[in-house]
């Protein structure tokens, strides 16, 4: 059975990684981005006669057009890249003056744990919403984690907010969505620890570089895509 | 006593027309009961409210006082005014969390403070003049703050995180004084509870939202007229102390006591608590010409509106009720446009129910 990963813009590293990979690996394969991680900050999916269709136009045409579906079937194997762009939530000057609690900064307002989990539930209410609608109709998706965060994003370079609160948010937010994935019984395939350098960020050789902040480069999408299949049992020749 | 018969100006000016002539003919319509009151609707009353000073766009307002006080704040802030508030919510979270949180409902994130005495207290621990016996309340492994219990729903994840954020919310409420030209306080009840060993008022009784009731620690007190009057004086002359031209607005709850601890009836018990703070308003009013009072209690729950504004329980306050009291207010001071989408930092919601700690007690009812 074809193997389908669709998400955000993350998903065009893996799509990279895996135009590497295609000569190794029997199986077909599909690797498509649906849109940037934008798209998610709005409603994008209902239930339509009992499957999930896409109501994000750009979300909609990529699927049809990529993948050759009008919905969400439960016959078919769905690797989705949703969840742990955190970026929304990072990229506030906010953090200037705010620290998440835990880390004990003085002199910044501290953010409890429990004001926390209300942020990342309502930063990822509508990607929440489509996973709940995918079981709801039987489909039972896996996710791919997003790369590591990029020390290089102008977040903390340019407007100064410290490291360590932006690592710390990422590691909470994905720490939240984890659980609430667990809680449903859907995988979560974290990025690999070797992208990650000592703090935590994505290592350079590992990041798409330029003016880009957020993304993995192919390389990067090599690692992760073998992880994927793995993950999934996909052979893929030595 | 025979009281004396006073008639309004039927027509014209009498003040000078011989048998006529007593001060009373100079008085406005608004003065007497029967123009003022008794031929008019509850909706059709005017003047009941008279500022004493103006407030404008560029005053910078702090508010506090009981959950009523929650609708003041939120309609300056809708309004457009200058609102002060030194904690408002950390990024992301939306207004209805925001809330949850007991941010935006104040200047800080204090929550609500019933009496003065309490408000006191705050600025006291707020500037290191106090440290209260009661540092923690703990309750299945959550952290509770004894003086803001219910500020963090379901208490926080450690003691360490209740005290960061403690420490970060005293820094805060440190410095709103400075920042204040006008404080508004709405007084909320007499009854308290007090720890017998250091007299910290805390705004809940202990073994309601959190913590342990323990009668050899803890003391209920009803304050009396002398006292409250005391600690208003005593704030009034700690915050001119930050800033010496500030001015005052107070105002009672219309909102009734949910249970009261006395062995009065609630009802009595409330007119008590109500009575001792309307006259304690009405005597800071008349002591300081910086010192105003807006009937906000007089405007809900006096006998002439036959408790329309309430709700069916005759204890919350509708939504029409706070939306007539806050016109009436606003438009005394010439602003008579609806509130504008609230453009400030920190997230609103409209809400015709406060947060009120209080309301707890009615489940302990037997």
């Amino acid at each position: 059975m074809t193997l389908n990963i669709c998400g955000n813009s993350h998903t065009r590293a893996l799509r990279a990684g895996m135009q590497i990979l295609e000569e190794s690996v029997a199986e077909e394969v599909v690797v498509f981005p649906l849109g940037t991680a934008d798209n998610e900050a709005e409603p994008f999916s209902t239930i339509e006669n009992g499957r999930v269709v896409l109501t994000n136009d750009r979300f909609r045409t990529k699927l049809q057009k990529n993948f050759g579906f009008s919905s969400f079937g439960p016959a078919d194997r769905w690797g989705i890249c949703l969840g742990t762009h955190n970026y929304r939530m990072m990229r506030s000057e906010a953090w200037l003056r705010a620290a998440p609690a835990w880390l004990g900064l003085p002199g910044m307002q501290p953010v409890s744990e429990a004001a926390f989990a209300q942020m990342v539930a309502a930063d990822q209410r509508h990607i929440r919403a489509f996973f709940e609608q995918l079981l709801q109709t039987g489909v039972r998706p896996f996710v791919i984690s997003a790369p590591w965060p990029v020390r290089t994003h102008p977040i903390m370079a340019e407007t100064g907010v410290r490291p360590e609160i932006i690592k710390a948010i990422d590691a909470k937010a994905r720490a939240l969505f984890a659980a609430w994935l667990a809680e449903r019984g859907i995988e979560l395939i974290l990025p690999p620890e070797e992208a990650a350098d000592e703090h935590g960020f994505l290592r350079p050789r590992f990041a798409k570089g330029g003016d880009d902040h957020y993304h993995g480069n192919p390389r990067y999408g090599r690692l992760m895509m073998k992880k994927v299949l793995e993950s999934q049992r996909v052979a893929i020749a030595a | 006593m025979k009281s004396v018969p006073v008639l309004p100006p039927l027509s014209g000016d009498m003040s000078n027309s011989g048998a006529g002539a007593n001060p009373y003919v100079k008085q406005p319509s608004r003065a007497f009961w029967r123009s003022a009151v008794s031929e008019l609707s509850p909706i059709e009353m005017d003047g009941v409210y008279d500022p004493r000073f103006p407030i404008s766009r560029d005053t910078r307002i702090s508010a506090a006082g009981s959950c009523f006080a929650q609708h003041i704040a939120r309609q300056f802030k809708a309004r457009n005014y200058r609102f002060t508030d030194v904690e408002p919510a950390p990024p992301f979270l939306d207004a209805e969390a925001a809330d949850s949180f007991g941010y935006g409902q104040y200047s800080a994130r204090y929550g609500n403070v019933y009496s003065i005495r309490q408000l006191r207290q705050l600025f006291a621990r707020a500037e290191g003049r106090m440290d209260p016996d009661d540092h923690v309340w703990l309750k299945d492994g959550r952290a509770f703050d004894p003086f803001r219990p219910t500020i963090q729903p379901g208490g926080f994840a450690s003691l360490a995180e209740m005290e960061a954020d403690r420490d970060y919310h005293l820094d805060q409420v440190q410095t709103l004084l400075a920042q204040t030209d006008l404080f508004v306080f709405t007084f909320g009840l007499t009854e308290a509870w007090v720890n017998k060993r250091d007299g910290a008022v805390l705004p809940s009784c202990p073994g309601t939202h959190a913590g342990t009731f323990d009668p050899d620690t803890y003391v209920f007190r009803n304050f009396r007229f002398a006292e409250v009057l005391q600690d208003a004086e005593a704030f009034i002359a700690l915050a001119r102390q930050h800033n010496p031209d500030m001015r005052f607005l107070f105002t009672v709850s219309p909102v009734p006591l949910t249970a009261t601890a006395t062995d009065q009836h609630v009802l009595a018990a409330t007119t008590y608590s109500k009575s001792v703070l309307r006259a304690v308003c009405g005597e800071l009013a008349m002591a300081h010409d910086f010192v105003d009072y807006f009937p906000s209690y007089e405007l809900v729950a006096s006998h002439p509106m036959r408790g329309i504004y309430y709700r069916p329980n005759m204890r919350n306050v509708a939504a029409e009720g706070v939306a007539r009291v806050m016109d009436i207010f606003f438009a005394a001071h010439g602003d008579t446009g609806a509130p504008a989408p609230q453009e400030t930092e920190t997230p609103t919601i409209p809400t015709s129910d406060p947060a009120c700690d209080e309301e707890i007690l009615e489940f302990f009812e037997s």
